[in-house]
């Protein structure tokens, strides 16, 4: 192969910089895809997205041209990565231009729905709309976020239809995914709404029920009597039969009529809400308007009429020019304290009402200078001091003669007309004052109040007067409207008062609607308490065998105790059959691993005959198996023992076996684990050691002064050791090729000790080497 | 609005559901018209076509990816990595 030249190695490195070029031309394009991808994910929004589709594409085409531009420049030296990432480029633009395309079909396709629905959203909204109201229904209602929740359904939906249909899912499977994204929109819990519409019912009924414990608060009604009151001023509200009142003006009136008379039922729910308009109307309000009837009503009069009265006198101060509220509060305040002027007349009281306020008094003044008048003789001697303190002539005897007639504003006015002008009252000195006070029954600043306000009434025309109210009417407009009329005209002018009253005849209408079923619910928990007490009794009863049990238990405990002796001896036969158990498999593996360990001598024997090492130790690691063996075995016979447990509990009654079977075998583990296997063992006198020995069957202690040796050979007398013997151990590899000559030379003349003390003082291998 | 929290929370929930019953609806109305608009795109010819092609492009530079994946210049690799996606 011939050495590449310069003009090679430079043709290469350019090669490589064009197609390092393509390649970061080819990232760009593929961060490109990725971002058109993404808007897959707003279908509809595309719309909006068309602009950066476009730009998208546009930053491909730009980029195809430096594509183009690259690959003339490459074209001559195109290398196999070049042409890859070339077709890859072009892969990519088609692969966007039909995403775009795919985009742009699906949005055309959903956006017909889409529009459907958002112009049934439009028709229904301004449907609602035009009810009364009906701007806060359609919030209510939630319309107004209607079509955008839609149409974040129909973009769920087509991205999941095309995403499936992208992933070549088949229409079936795609049509499916994109129904199940669209009823994702809204996946309302039925028990959420059930219980949710209970909680609305039970709200309906909570609104009513508070009302009414506060209204039988406030009037001293029993509960059933003011829920009464509340349903009935509901209803009202409901039927739109007001312009003006809601229900707690409603109720205001009510509430007002029981104070005043002191019994409820004189008033229907129709005719409060007609006082209350009119006292909202006329503007002082359902309270007072409630006052006012009441009054009416204590002289004798219908409710139905009393409210016309009302209506009349409400209408009458306005034309007058007077304040509605202090002409209606001054008779609520007083009509009681001058019923007597009036005798049941409704009319002359209105009529006196509205004289005090153009004088600019109230009518318990004026019945206080009726009073003052009718003291004959005290109201003229106080009229000649006067006029021989002023010099000036006065004459009350009108005065006197309209207050006999029970005409006390006719009356305060004549005493107010031979009093003068302001002028002349500031013109009097104090004792002169003090003296005209006590002439007329009025105190100094009630006639000075008066006085003032006669003179600045006096210059105002009627026009001026009718001005004050603001209403746009003329004095004589005024005057030709009846009090119905004037009313209506004045809620008109009340616009936020009529919403208020529009959205509570809304609300009414919503919590009568409900609230049948709101007092059903309630019933039905009243009528689930006796229930309760059952489903109280069923788990009672649910819990009755756990009860037992315990108490059972605490039977057993103490029969446990009363008969501790029969207890006892159950537990000494269980004791026994643990015992009996133990001792059975002990004696098992003790068996096995007797005749194992004959085995293992035999092949020793053999071995130490054979005289070869390497076949000792191979035939000792057979020997270890045969141990493993036995191990094992000597388990499968404390399995056996197990079973066996567990089959004699099982016939102690009471249920009480098998947990004792249980803490049997959970002692005979227990036992086999603490036997810890040490092969030889020493131990010291003065220890007093406890030994067991399944061949002689029992535990035994030796005394304290014992001591104790475990070794191969020992225990055939208690006063002395047992014989040496070799042990099996060489501590030679097999390669030394030592041979049993060697082994016994180097064991015969060795003593052997444990724990310090030599158990003999030679070996006798002739004679171990003849046994066996 | 409400000082007492319990009837605040009632509200809320009166509103989500009156907000949730009349979505419901709509979608209960609107429901097979947006089945129908998926069924009709789905047998769209010119859909059907945009979508085959559109797969056929994405797998293309899928295996152009791939190729580029055991390339010696890391640059390129990261690129096949890019493709990849």
């Amino acid at each position: 192969m011939s050495k590449p030249t310069k003009a090679d190695i430079k043709i290469q490195q350019q090669l490589v910089a064009e197609q390092r070029k393509l390649a970061d031309m080819v990232g760009s394009m593929s961060d490109t895809y990725q971002l058109q991808k993404s808007y897959v994910k707003e279908i509809l929004n595309a719309s909006d997205q068309t602009l950066a589709n476009y730009t998208a594409e546009k930053k491909v085409l730009d980029q195809i041209k430096k594509l183009k531009e690259a690959d003339a420049k490459v074209s001559e030296k195109l290398s196999e990565t070049s042409q890859q990432i070339l077709a890859a480029s072009e892969s990519q633009i088609k692969a966007l231009k039909q995403q775009n395309k795919l985009i742009q079909n699906t949005k055309k396709g959903f956006a017909v729905v889409n529009d459907a629905a958002k112009d049934l959203v439009g028709k229904a909204d301004a449907f609602i709309k035009k009810f009364p109201g009906g701007a806060y229904l359609s919030k209510l209602m939630g319309l107004d976020k209607l079509a955008d929740q839609f149409e974040n359904g129909i973009n769920a939906a087509a991205e999941a239809f095309l995403t499936s249909m992208l992933q070549g899912k088949g229409l079936t499977a795609s049509l499916g995914a994109g129904m199940q994204a669209f009823n994702a929109i809204v996946k309302m819990n039925p028990m959420a709404l059930i219980a949710a519409a209970a909680i609305g019912l039970i709200a309906a009924f909570k609104s009513i029920s508070k009302e009414a414990q506060k209204v039988s608060a406030d009037t001293g009604l029993t509960y059933t009597q003011s829920k009464l009151l509340v349903k009935e001023a509901n209803k009202q509200v409901a039927a739109f039969g007001n312009q003006l009142s809601t229900q707690s003006d409603i109720i205001a009136v009510q509430k007002e009529q029981i104070a005043q008379l002191g019994v409820i039922g004189k008033l229907s729910g129709e005719q409060a809400g007609a006082v209350s308009d009119i006292g909202k109307a006329f503007g002082y309000g359902a309270a007072q308007a409630g006052k006012v009837n009441a009054a009416f009503m204590a002289m004798g009069v219908s409710a139905d009429n009393a409210a016309n009265a009302q209506r009349d006198l409400a209408a009458e101060a306005l034309k007058s020019g007077v304040n509605v509220a202090t002409v209606t509060k001054d008779i609520a305040d007083n009509a009681g304290t001058t019923a007597k002027f009036f005798g049941g007349n409704v009319k002359a009281l209105k009529k006196a009402a509205i004289e005090a306020a153009k004088m600019g008094v109230s009518l318990a003044t004026m019945a206080k200078v009726s009073e003052s008048l009718l003291d004959f003789e005290s109201s003229i001697s106080s009229q000649f001091e006067l006029q021989a303190l002023t010099g000036k002539q006065m004459n009350f005897d009108l005065a006197r003669q309209l207050a006999l007639e029970g005409d006390i504003a006719g009356a305060t006015k004549a005493v107010m007309d031979q009093v003068g002008s302001i002028h002349d009252f500031n013109k009097m000195d104090v004792l002169e004052r003090k003296k005209l006070a006590q002439a007329t029954g009025m105190d100094v600043d009630e006639l000075q109040k008066s006085l003032t306000i006669k003179s600045k009434m006096g210059d105002l025309t009627s026009d001026e007067l009718a001005s004050m109210n603001a209403l746009g009417l003329s004095a004589a407009e005024m005057e030709n409207m009846s009090a119905k009329d004037l009313q209506n005209k004045l809620a008109q002018q009340q616009s936020s008062e009529k919403t208020a009253a529009a959205f509570a005849a809304m609300k009414a209408q919503l919590v009568n609607a409900l609230m049948p079923a709101g007092q059903a619910l309630m019933s039905v928990f009243a009528a689930l308490s006796p229930l309760l007490k059952v489903i109280g009794v069923g788990l009672k009863v649910a819990f009755m065998p756990i009860t037992l049990a315990g108490k059972a238990m605490g039977a057993l405990i103490g029969f446990m105790e009363k008969f501790k002796g029969i207890t006892a001896g159950v537990l000494t036969l269980t004791t026994l059959i643990i015992a009996k158990k133990k001792e059975e498999a002990i004696m098992s593996a003790v068996e096995i691993g007797k005749a194992t360990a004959l085995n293992a001598l035999k092949t020793i024997r053999v071995a130490l005959e054979n005289a070869s090492l390497g076949a000792i130790i191979r035939q000792g690691a057979a020997t270890a198996v045969n141990l493993a063996k036995t191990a094992l075995e000597g388990a499968m016979v404390l399995g056996k023992a197990i079973a066996g447990l567990f089959g004699s509990f099982a016939q102690i009654p009471f249920g009480i076996g098998i947990p004792l079977a249980i803490a049997a075998a959970g002692g005979l583990f227990a036992m086999f684990k603490k036997a810890t296997s040490v092969g030889d063992l020493g131990i010291d006198p003065n220890g007093g050691p406890i030994v067991s020995s399944p061949t002689v069957g029992g535990i035994f202690q030796g005394d304290k002064r014992d001591g104790l040796s475990m070794g191969p050979s020992m225990g055939t007398s208690p006063s002395a050791g047992g014989a040496g013997v070799v042990n099996n151990y060489y501590g030679e590899k097999d390669d030394k090729g030592v041979t049993m000559q060697q082994v016994i030379d180097a064991i015969s003349n060795i003593s052997i000790n444990m724990d310090g003390k030599e158990l003999s003082a030679t070996i006798r291998t002739a004679d171990s080497f003849r046994r066996g | 609005m409400s000082k007492n929290n319990i009837e605040k929370q009632l509200l809320e929930e009166i509103n989500r559901i009156d907000e949730g019953l009349a979505l419901g609806l709509l979608k209960w109305i609107m429901k097979p018209a947006v089945k129908k608009a998926m069924k009709k795109l789905g047998k769209d010819p010119e859909f059907k076509a945009a979508i085959e092609d559109h797969n056929y492009h994405a797998q293309r530079l899928k295996d152009l990816s791939k190729k580029l994946a055991d390339h010696p210049d890391p640059k390129f690799r990261e690129l096949a990595k890019k493709l990849a996606r």
